[in-house]
């Protein structure tokens, strides 16, 4: 690029004839950033133009109450559960059973993805599986589940461990492919051996893929929580659904569907927040 | 030939390296053909003495460095390290990437004590001895800095580093500075030679500027191509230190000249040469 000294003009003509250079240049929109208190009342307005929507809608719209009781029923009956313990007691199994699922699932798919990922003879023979069982819809384990362990706590945990494993072995066991073979070449001109090199260079450069793993394994699992409590159980929140569903309760069954939601939300984000920590120290070098 | 560094080995007699009619072939298995990639390599190198290796991409100038390193195997000749056939990866040698290879999750503390680590020889005294040679390749004030965070110059400084805690005889260094730009590399073959004159190790540098070698050099194997093999072993009889004067001299030039009329008439360039085509050398300039 050639440049010429020239003094500034107020519009200086461009290579191109006819072209004029803009005064100035638009300026570049950057994302815009906003302020933990900003987002904060954002989410809470947003959350209450939603809530007011559905009220309106189910107070003035022609819409029956058993498709759609107000808010203000459903909340008037969280209340009234709460008051009576349902709603804590069932919460807390099924907070139970899920956390007992997770920490089961995670410590089978974390050794497991870092052994398939990382040895190639268990990566040829076992990863056709742990696809075919992360491709199907986990449903249609729960009849064989069923049949295996009955309808008691452990079906429920089981489809869980069967929701959640498979989703975050395949990411595990694909970070470990990833691993930049220039780093263990490294390792091995220091004289590292496969242990070494598994410890100092594929464990730590698989962390980021194990926070992703997680997080997957956390949002498929609830769906297995919830599959489980519709077949299997006599409690917890999946149950009190059904129940309330079947009993042509709507208040209720909003209300317990609303603690449901919030549950999820709360368990992906608390991994989220896991995950962000996991990767702010651990962008790419380049 | 100028020696500027003493023999480390009492009486001088142990060779640094010694390599005796070095192949490495490979089979292919999609050509089904077998790729001689070096062919009879011959080289003895002296304690402390610095070898460049000059030579075309692929004529198999790295591939010689790994077998020295131990992390290839020749399928004829032998190699000698210290007067130790080389079975492997031993702590006293130490390699330098091309591309760094530093872990991205690592501070430049982290990195520089890295082959320490893996050789199982941290101790009281470590901290101090990474923090030394920090110094001593200009790092000081980027001890916590992971590599993202430094420039391609600095990250090699990285790689040297660790590379030289480890106190290693003999230093490998594959093309260190080819991904670095032309003004940092300058001040980096400076900064190497300053180093080497302090710390006294022998090196094997790859490169292929042929200026780098003459600067660098004690001697020089100019390689050419398929198969790769030694077409002469130069000796550089510069004064040091080389700086960007000695360019000027008319030995420099000869030499320069030299090498570069070698490489342009490899066998394998023959047929443009007979054809009368300017040979235009597929080297880069330092």
């Amino acid at each position: 690029m050639t440049t010429t000294l020239r003094p500034a003009s107020p519009s200086p003509r461009t290579l191109v004839p006819g072209v004029f250079r803009r005064q100035k240049m638009p300026r570049r929109r950057g994302r815009r950033v906003f302020s933990r208190r900003q987002r904060i009342l954002f989410s809470v307005v947003n959350l209450a133009c939603f809530f007011l929507a559905w009220e309106l809608i189910a107070r003035y719209g022609d819409v029956p109450t058993l498709f759609m009781p107000s808010v203000t029923d459903v909340f008037a009956e969280l209340v009234e559960m709460s008051e009576e313990g349902i709603l804590w007691s069932n919460l807390g199994i099924s907070l139970l059973i899920y956390i007992v699922g997770m920490a089961l699932s995670l410590a089978v798919a974390i050794p497991a993805g870092l052994a398939i990922g990382g040895i190639k003879v268990l990566d040829k023979a076992l990863s056709t599986y742990v696809w075919a069982l992360y491709t199907m819809p986990r449903i249609v384990l729960m009849p064989i589940i069923i049949l295996w362990v009955g309808i008691n706590d452990s079906a429920r945990i089981w489809i869980i461990v069967l929701s959640a494993v498979p989703a975050t072995l395949v990411v595990i066991m694909e970070g470990v492919k990833t691993v930049d073979n220039s780093l263990l070449v490294a390792a091995r001109s220091f004289g590292a051996s496969r242990g070494q090199c598994f410890a100092k260079v594929v464990m730590p450069s698989t962390v980021p893929f194990i926070a992703t793993g997680v997080r997957m394994g956390v949002s498929r699992g609830l769906l297995g929580l919830f599959i489980g409590e519709l077949f299997t159980a006599d409690n917890g929140i999946g149950f009190i659904i059904t129940q309330a569903a079947k009993t042509f309760n709507s208040a209720q069954t909003y209300a317990m569907l609303l603690v449901f939601v919030l549950f999820c939300v709360a368990m992906v984000s608390a991994t989220q927040l896991l995950e962000r920590k996991v990767m702010e120290g651990r962008r790419s070098s380049d | 030939m100028v020696k500027v560094r003493e023999s480390a080995e009492p009486g001088g007699r142990v060779l640094a390296v010694e390599a005796h009619d070095v192949s490495v072939t490979y089979d292919r298995l999609r050509e089904k053909d077998t790729l001689i990639a070096l062919s009879g390599f011959t080289i003895d190198l002296q304690q402390g003495e610095f070898l460049a290796v000059v030579g075309p991409s692929g004529c198999g100038k790295s591939t010689f460095l790994n077998v020295v390193a131990g992390l290839t195997f020749p399928s004829a000749g032998t190699v000698k390290v210290m007067g130790k056939e080389v079975t492997g990866p031993e702590t006293d040698r130490a390699v330098v990437f091309q591309d760094y290879a530093l872990m991205p999750w690592r501070t430049t503390e982290q990195n520089v004590r890295f082959g320490l680590e893996l050789q199982g020889r941290v101790d009281a005294s470590t901290k101090e001895r990474v923090g030394h040679y920090i110094k001593l390749v200009g790092l000081e004030g980027f001890e916590k800095a992971y590599p993202r965070e430094l420039s391609g110059g600095m990250r090699q400084r990285v790689g040297l580093a660790r590379a030289l805690v480890t106190e290693p005889r003999l230093l490998l260094m594959d093309e260190p500075f080819a991904a670095i730009d032309a003004m940092t590399r300058e001040v980096m073959q400076d900064e190497l030679a300053r180093i080497v004159a302090e710390t006294g190790q022998a090196i094997i540098f790859i490169t292929h500027s042929v200026d780098e070698a003459i600067t660098l050099a004690d001697k020089i194997a100019v390689v050419t191509n398929r198969p790769g093999r030694i077409r002469e072993l130069l000796t550089v009889d510069i004064p040091r230190p080389r700086g960007r004067e000695s360019r000027k001299l008319p030995e420099f030039q000869a030499l320069r000249d030299h090498i570069w009329d070698l490489l342009a008439d490899d066998p394998a360039r023959g047929v443009a040469r007979a054809a009368g085509a300017t040979v235009e050398p597929a080297l880069q300039e330092g």
